[in-house]
């Protein structure tokens, strides 16, 4: 052990790594705070530069970036209402009526501290469980593989935050798009249309920077400019000694917060967002100040900040240990790291160890530099947020059309940007999630070959699938998760609570 | 923002047009899930099957085509009893009829910035001029973006990376109305960054093209 992680200190703190985490870093603060620029949109847009690092860097930028934006995206929400990524979305009413008051340093200060707290917890988290649950992996077959990644697969049902349906279209639509290429088994060529540069499949990185970062360009370039946001400043004088006071009168809040993050994060499709509206409901439930939630509370912000940094640690539990994603970024995460030629899930544990804890390392390190970064960021968030959109808009088609095109060189690659950007745009107008389509096209492969290889191995005898008591299992969480929607349609149904149109991408 | 459609308490209730449009929304949907299902499902029937005669390449194919068909006839379904539903309701609650209008009348007015907008007069008067674009201007921005990305791959190879994208990134801002100079500046930036960075750092072989560039 003491080997391995003198070997990841050594592939962390290397000179190109230290870099590369710093420049994602300030990407991250820069996407996280400005209004429509998503974490998920960061990581894709960070891919094609990954795809030329190390395993380490790569994975440490977007693990640095992914940090820095989702408590960057506090900041468009102090200051003009709008989270700039779902997770802030739960306290933007609190951080916003702070402003109001004149309190906006406070309100990010409050936030900026809980969230470096929230984040090495769930950092710790990640790993303890990760190495517990990793090494009960490696007893697993391809049934129970099978199982995981079914099990992955019906997160989609949580993350479609819309109609279910919709959602299961969306996954579909993802699977469907795995098994464009050559087939696993006969070596069939499916959907290419007779193209030679579709034979090796869609390419996972074009795929993404379509439906995350064109599309989201499509969608801002024909807004109005009345339907952008102007920004207020903020004064910064005493805002750490302040927001520091605030934590440790709320250090319950913060470590209920960071509690709830870290439980969250760790189910596959839950993620940081869904963690902060938990925490949320949960901290004014058994708050002796709940009326002042809503208007103004760094009780809340304190809570829920914790939580979502928590669990964006902890959502690298099932990632790491299966193999499986447990959000949108992490199913990105996972494209990157097979691209890399690093297989996620308990072989890391064995034949890629330094890599692991390296991951750790960058874990620690990210949430550390979020201190004095994020402090900059609250300086300087009004300059951030008045980047001019043209300049942003062309930035952001300039990194899609060269970034997809440099990773092989391939006009189809920049073509499929361009499908997926319209499918992207397509989705979101009919109502139809984009995250489920990520983990369609990163889990499709590991569904359709663990499948094949169980039945080849079996002679099609499908009683193995189900009576192995891992798989039973697994069978069993499939079921509870599949389960969720209806409870929840359930309960709703006296409240007649209309869909949401859009859903909710990281 | 997608964050802030998140909260369903904050969401208004659904107007009778807003459910016919989404009605009419899930139709296409279905529509279009339907045809795909039934390419998938014909073309996984012709691909080959394993050694043993049992399905081999058309096995996942034929799964997701006969689910998409399953969603297609789920979102037909849904319609078919928001629609009785509406029907019944319009049949037993004028007054319901009523309050959908106002509530559609009032929709331009919450749809903008709220507080913000308030908090910054400064900013109305050229929100005002900005507002009369028409929409189909607005369209033409996305037109710029995917004839700007079709242009790259199609004429890139011939005229090189560096003016193929100067070109781009200056229809695009030009087409959101940015200044001229500022527009131009900040193109010649982000292509000279661009193909620093991939040229020369990540030893990328961008499109060259007479000029070398």
């Amino acid at each position: 052990m003491a080997e391995n992680f003198g070997a990841a200190l050594q592939l962390v703190f290397d000179p190109m790594t230290l870099l590369v985490v710093l420049l994602a870093a300030t990407f991250g603060l820069i996407v996280g705070a400005v209004p429509g620029l998503t974490a998920t949109l960061g990581a894709a847009l960070l891919v094609p530069f990954a795809f030329f690092l190390d395993p380490v860097p790569a994975v440490a930028s977007i693990i640095a970036m992914s940090a820095m934006a989702i408590f960057a995206g506090d900041v468009p929400g102090a200051l003009l209402r709008i989270p700039g990524t779902p997770s802030s979305a739960a306290y933007v009413t609190d951080q916003y009526a702070l402003t109001r008051q004149g309190k906006g340093s406070l309100a990010l200060g409050v936030g900026l501290i809980a969230s470096v707290i929230g984040g090495l917890v769930g950092s710790i988290v990640l790993i303890l469980l990760a190495q517990v649950l990793g090494r009960f992996a490696m007893n697993f077959s391809s049934f129970e593989y099978f199982w995981v990644a079914v099990l992955g697969l019906t997160a989609a049902v949580i993350i479609s935050s819309g109609s279910q349906l919709k959602g299961a279209i969306a996954l579909l639509t993802g699977l469907l798009v795995s098994t464009i290429g050559l087939d696993p088994t006969v070596a069939e060529q499916r959907f290419t249309f007779g193209s030679s540069e579709l034979m090796g499949g869609v390419g996972f990185i074009p795929a993404m920077i379509g439906l995350f970062g064109l599309s989201e360009v499509l969608r801002n370039v024909v807004k109005r400019r009345s339907q952008l946001p102007t920004t207020p400043t903020i004064k910064t004088k005493g805002m750490i000694r302040d927001s520091a006071r605030e934590i440790v009168k709320h250090k319950g809040k913060v470590a209920q917060g960071s509690a709830i993050g870290s439980a969250v994060g760790v189910l596959p499709g839950a993620g940081a967002d869904i963690a902060a509206w938990i925490s949320y409901a949960v901290s004014k439930a058994t708050s002796r100040r709940r009326s002042e939630y809503g208007k103004g509370s760094t009780e809340a912000i304190a809570g829920a900040g914790s939580a979502n940094n928590a669990g964006l640690g902890s959502a690298y539990v099932p990632t790491l240990a299966f193999g499986i994603p447990g959000d949108t970024i992490t199913a990105i995460l996972i494209g990157v790291l097979l691209v890399k030629g690093v297989q996620p899930g308990p072989e890391l544990f064995t034949t890629n160890a330094p890599t692991l804890y390296s991951l750790y390392l960058v874990f620690m390190l990210a949430n550390i530099l979020l201190i004095p970064l994020g402090f900059l960021l609250i300086k300087g968030s009004s300059l951030v947020l008045r980047i001019p959109r043209a300049a942003l808009m062309a930035m952001i088609v300039a990194v899609s059309i060269v970034g997809s095109y440099a990773i092989n060189n391939s006009y189809v690659d920049v073509l499929i940007v361009l499908v997926f950007g319209v499918l992207g745009v397509l989705f979101e107008r009919f109502g139809i999630p984009l995250a489920p389509v990520v983990l369609g096209i990163v889990l499709g492969p590991i569904v359709e070959r663990n499948f094949m290889s169980s039945v080849l191995l079996t002679g099609w005898d499908f009683t193995q699938f189900f009576t192995r008591p891992i798989s039973a299992v697994l069978i069993a969480l499939v079921l509870a998760m599949l389960a969720v929607p209806v409870i929840q349609a359930v309960r709703r149904k006296p409240a007649a609570v209309p869909e949401p149109e859009v859903e909710d991408v990281k | 923002m997608s964050a802030v459609n998140n909260e369903p308490s904050t969401r208004p209730s659904q107007t009778a047009p807003a459910q016919t449009r989404q009605g009419f929304a899930d139709l296409v949907i279905a529509a279009i899930i339907t045809a795909v299902a039934i390419y998938v499902l014909i073309s996984a029937s012709g691909m080959r099957r394993l050694s043993t005669g049992d399905i081999g390449a058309g096995l996942f194919p034929t799964v997701i085509g006969t689910l998409l068909l399953a969603c297609a006839a789920g979102l037909l379904a849904q319609h078919l009893i928001r629609s009785r539903r509406a029907a019944a309701g319009d049949a037993t609650s004028d007054t319901l009829a009523t309050s959908s209008a106002t509530d559609v009348a009032s929709e331009p007015a919450d749809s903008g910035t709220g507080d913000d907008a308030a908090a910054q007069p400064a900013a109305a008067e050229d929100d005002d001029a900005d507002d009369r674009t028409p929409g189909w201007r607005l369209g033409l921005n996305a037109g710029v973006v995917l004839a700007g990305i079709v242009g790259y791959v199609l004429v890139a190879e011939y005229v090189g990376f560096v003016p193929t994208m100067f070109v781009i990134l200056l229809g695009i801002q030009l087409s959101l109305r940015a200044g001229a100079v500022r527009s131009i500046a900040v193109a010649a930036l982000l292509t000279a960054i661009m193909y620093a960075l991939f040229q020369w750092a990540l030893m990328v072989q961008l499109p060259a093209g007479p000029l070398g560039i």
